[in-house]
């Protein structure tokens, strides 16, 4: 497929909506946790899946929890949330869960209220609708990221990628949104909707 | 119209009812405080508790092992957000302890199950909680996993036998042109090329400055016939090494049994290669001067009969001179030359058989391989009065390689004579026996020629190791230990003890000669 | 009345400046992309009402409000952020703003702020 590119005014539309959704997904999170987010400006990017597993190599720390989830409707594709071993360390800590899985349930739940909250403005944004999967988890290295069968399937990726911190808690997190060859052309028309809209 | 009744009957009747009733799924619906407003058919069934009897309770006072903090967080998120909230089987395993009874689901005591909190009712605070029936997806997906651990546990374990495959076989492929397709790293490593510059290039002219033209034809030969061959043969490495290759030629098929060429397995015999003919050379500078020694021994030996036949000859030359030449005499005398001659010729006649590469096995008396030995040495013995002692039993027999058992007594025995001039005493003594067991043979040969101290004794197998300033070589007892345990599969061991020297011999009866 | 509208997206100006533009007519609007250009273009031009970002690049929103308000204490600073988190709305009121407001921002929600202030 030809390569998509986005223009800096559709980047910026989609910064925009990015950083609506994702301020109220924050204000969820830190309810749920009891404790202040900072914000930072969401990073827009249009990539080849094999730039995307590089990107993902350079995030810090060694060892990832990395958890999924998929949406399906007109703009449909699939979500990941990062967060190191020491960040889930100190969330444990901070909601007092005492084993793995209930460690491993909490970074799930993360993942979900942070991806169905932004994913769901994000679209109401967009005057669409999208539904949620069941999210899912693994415990991977880094280095076996390649392997990892998640990527495999988009060729072309719009990497939306936000900070999750929470400063105070010392617990970080990243987030991406992927989206579906297809879903990108959508997404561009939307944006450019909005933009008129606002002309 | 029929369909409008049908849809308002529907309607009327209450659908949600009664899908709900038989949906097979759990449904609960919980207020933010956990308390149960509502609880299906479902879990009536499998929880075997009445929805009377839990209504109005906290589903983690009726469930003890659920977590309240964290289902009322997710409970409070769902409702914030507007969107579910999960509990996944993969994680949580399950939230309702619920037995299961199917045998064939081994591995679990309870259900596996998926739990979504759905915001219900945001007024009131309620959350529907669906619960669903993971357990065979769970126990399948375990099934997998476990599987495709083994499968990259085998995976593992056949990438590192290739690995050392690569690095200890010495292997290349050529297709059915010559052309080289494949060399293992222990080929490259070897000889010191990188594969690229070997890869694709035609066998037989990589090879043509070391293979002779002989070998060459016999390899195509095999190559037309598809046969295996084995073939010695010296390469080359990148810095200008030999190296020798003890290779084989095997035709190679593909899985429809296509003639696709030829892969050549390579032994590195270099080093053996070497030792064999090191001890080549050894054995060739032992007989060397085993043949002067016993060309000297066959000096001292003649020197006695000569000069028998020599008193004759003059005798008869002074009576024939004095005319006193009697008939008798001469044939007297005739006899005794011709006697002494015949001793002479048989002296040479075991000499020369010494010589003789003769390799065959043969059945014969212990007592004449003694014979044999003693026919060089008696003079000498006798000159240096030295006892000898014999104790073999006349009908002992012995298969063997002659002229090398020999060789090796003539060398032991010549060792003690030598032994005796060093250390000469009065009461010099050489005994030697012979005797058999069911399935070797013995031999000892003992003297008390003064006896060999520890630290020389571990040395004297060693070849070049002599004490004999002036005629010792030092190669007579590693010969003899070659012969008798390489050639003659059997032992040899010395002892030394107070002026005692003891050199043992076994040897096996059925004697397989390599 | 003299407007400043500052965000660093383009999108969110324009929304700002729309809705206001349906109340106040063609009353002047300024508009800045990031916090320090904001705090020179309110001492060039000294508005009245000041809508403020939080999440900017160069100089942010909490960064800016100070600057501002050292400018000229009488300056209406209301923020306009995506963070609705209960302590982002202290923490700027704290620093002087008159009010907290959610994204995005349209002609009805523009016309409580004008009428608030
Ligand atoms: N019967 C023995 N008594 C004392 N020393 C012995 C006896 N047999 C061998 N040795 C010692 O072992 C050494 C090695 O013996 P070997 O037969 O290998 O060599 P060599 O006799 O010195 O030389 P060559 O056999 O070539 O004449 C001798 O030099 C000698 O010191
Ligand atoms: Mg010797
Ligand atoms: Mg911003």
């Amino acid at each position: 497929m030809s390569n998509i590119t986005l223009t800096e005014d559709e980047k910026d539309v989609l910064q925009e909506l990015m950083n609506v959704a994702y301020g109220n997904a924050t204000a969820i999170v830190a309810d749920m946790l009891d404790a202040f987010a900072s914000l930072s400006i969401p990073n827009i990017k249009i990539m080849q899946t094999a730039e995307l597993l590089n990107e993902l190599h350079d995030l810090k720390g060694d060892s990832y929890f990395f958890s999924t989830q998929a949406f399906a409707g007109e703009f449909s594709g699939e979500s990941a949330f990062f967060i190191d071993n020491e960040s889930a360390q100190n969330l444990a800590l901070h909601l007092e869960l005492e084993t793995d899985e209930d460690l491993q349930d909490a970074i799930l739940e993360l993942t979900n209220v942070l991806t169905s909250s932004l994913t769901t403005r994000l679209a109401k944004e967009m005057n669409t609708e999208v539904k949620f999967s069941l999210p899912s988890i693994s415990k991977i290295p880094l280095n076996e990221m390649d392997q990892n069968d998640s990527f495999k399937e988009y060729s072309q990726v719009i990497v939306i990628d936000t900070q999750l911190n929470f400063e105070d808690q010392k617990i970080n997190g990243e987030i991406f949104i992927l989206t579906k060859d297809g879903s990108i052309e959508w997404l561009k028309n939307q944006l450019n909707n909005i933009l008129e809209a606002m002309m | 119209m029929a369909e409008k009744s049908t849809q308002q009957y529907l309607r009327s009747n209450d659908v949600n009812e009664k899908l709900i009733a038989s949906i097979d799924n759990g449904i609960i619906i919980l207020d933010e405080e956990l308390s149960i407003f509502y609880y299906n058919k479902w879990l009536e069934i499998h929880t075997q508790l009445k929805e009377v009897d839990v209504l109005n309770h906290k589903i983690d006072e009726v469930f003890t092992n659920i977590n309240g903090k964290t289902l009322k967080r997710k409970i409070k998120t769902a409702l914030r957000m507007e969107t579910p909230t999960f509990y996944t089987a993969t994680i949580t395993k399950y939230l309702l302890p619920i037995k299961i009874n199917q045998l064939k689901i081994s591995g679990f005591k309870h259900m596996r199950q998926d739990v979504s909190v759905i915001p219900f009712d945001k007024e009131k605070r309620l959350v529907a909680l669906i619960i669903t029936d993971q357990t065979n997806v769970t126990n399948t997906n375990n099934l997998l996993q476990s599987n495709i651990k083994k499968v990259q546990d085998l995976n593992n374990e056949l990438i590192k036998e290739r690995e050392t495959i690569d690095e200890r076989v010495i292997l290349l492929k050529i297709d059915t042109n010559n052309l080289i397709t494949q060399t293992s790293r222990a080929y490259t490593d070897l000889l010191g090329f990188d594969k690229e510059s070997i890869i694709n290039n035609d066998y037989f002219y990589l090879e043509r400055l070391q293979m002779p033209v002989a070998l060459k034809e016999e390899i195509q030969k095999h190559q037309r016939e598809k046969k295996v061959l084995k073939f010695e043969k010296v390469s080359l490495t990148s810095e200008g090494k030999e190296i020798c290759l003890l290779s084989t030629l095997v035709p190679q098929y593909n899985q429809s049994a296509q003639h696709i060429g030829f892969i050549i397995f390579s032994e590195n015999i270099t080093n053996a290669k070497l030792l064999q003919e090191h001890q080549e050379k050894l054995l060739r500078n032992s007989r060397a001067s085993a043949m002067g020694e016993m060309i000297s021994m066959i000096a001292h030996q003649w020197r006695q009969p000569l000069s028998v036949i020599n008193t004759i000859i003059a005798t008869l030359k002074i009576k024939k001179e004095l005319d006193i030449l009697e008939d008798h005499l001469i044939t007297s005398s005739y006899n005794r030359i011709e006697e002494t001659v015949s001793f002479l010729s048989e002296t040479i006649d075991d000499f020369r058989n010494f010589f003789k590469e003769n390799k065959e096995l043969k059945r014969v008396p212990m007592h004449i391989i003694f014979e044999k030995s003693n026919n060089l040495l008696r003079s000498e013995m006798e000159i240096y009065s030295i006892l000898y002692e014999e104790d073999i039993d006349e009908k002992l027999l012995i298969t063997t390689l002659q002229n090398e058992l020999v060789q090796t007594i003539i060398n032991i025995l010549k060792n003690s004579v030598d032994a005796f001039k060093e250390n000469p005493h009065d009461a010099q003594k050489l005994t030697v026996k012979s005797y058999e067991s069911q399935t070797c043979i013995t031999i000892e040969i003992e003297d008390n020629a003064g006896g060999i101290p520890k630290d020389i004794l571990q040395k004297v197998f060693e070849p070049y190791f002599s004490t004999k300033s002036k005629n010792g070589t030092g190669l007579g007892l590693y010969v003899c230990k070659t012969i008798i345990e390489e050639h003659l599969k059997g032992q040899l061991t010395m002892r030394s003890r107070d002026n005692k020297t003891k050199t043992i011999i076994e040897l096996p009866k059925n004697v397989v000669v390599s | 009345m003299k407007y400043l509208v500052t965000d660093d997206s383009k999108l969110a100006r324009l929304s700002i400046v729309k809705s206001l533009k349906a109340h106040v007519g063609d009353a002047e609007i300024f508009q800045a992309e990031n916090g320090e250009v904001a705090v020179a273009l309110v001492k060039e031009h000294k508005p009245d009402v000041v809508f403020l970002d939080l999440t900017m690049p160069v100089l942010d929103g909490y960064g800016a409000l100070p600057l501002i308000k050292e400018c000229n204490q009488k300056i209406k600073v209301i923020v306009v952020s995506a963070d609705i988190q209960e302590q982002a709305k202290t923490k700027v009121m704290a620093l002087g703003a008159e009010m907290h407001i959610q994204k995005p921002i349209n002609a009805d929600k523009m016309q409580e702020i004008l009428e608030l202030i």
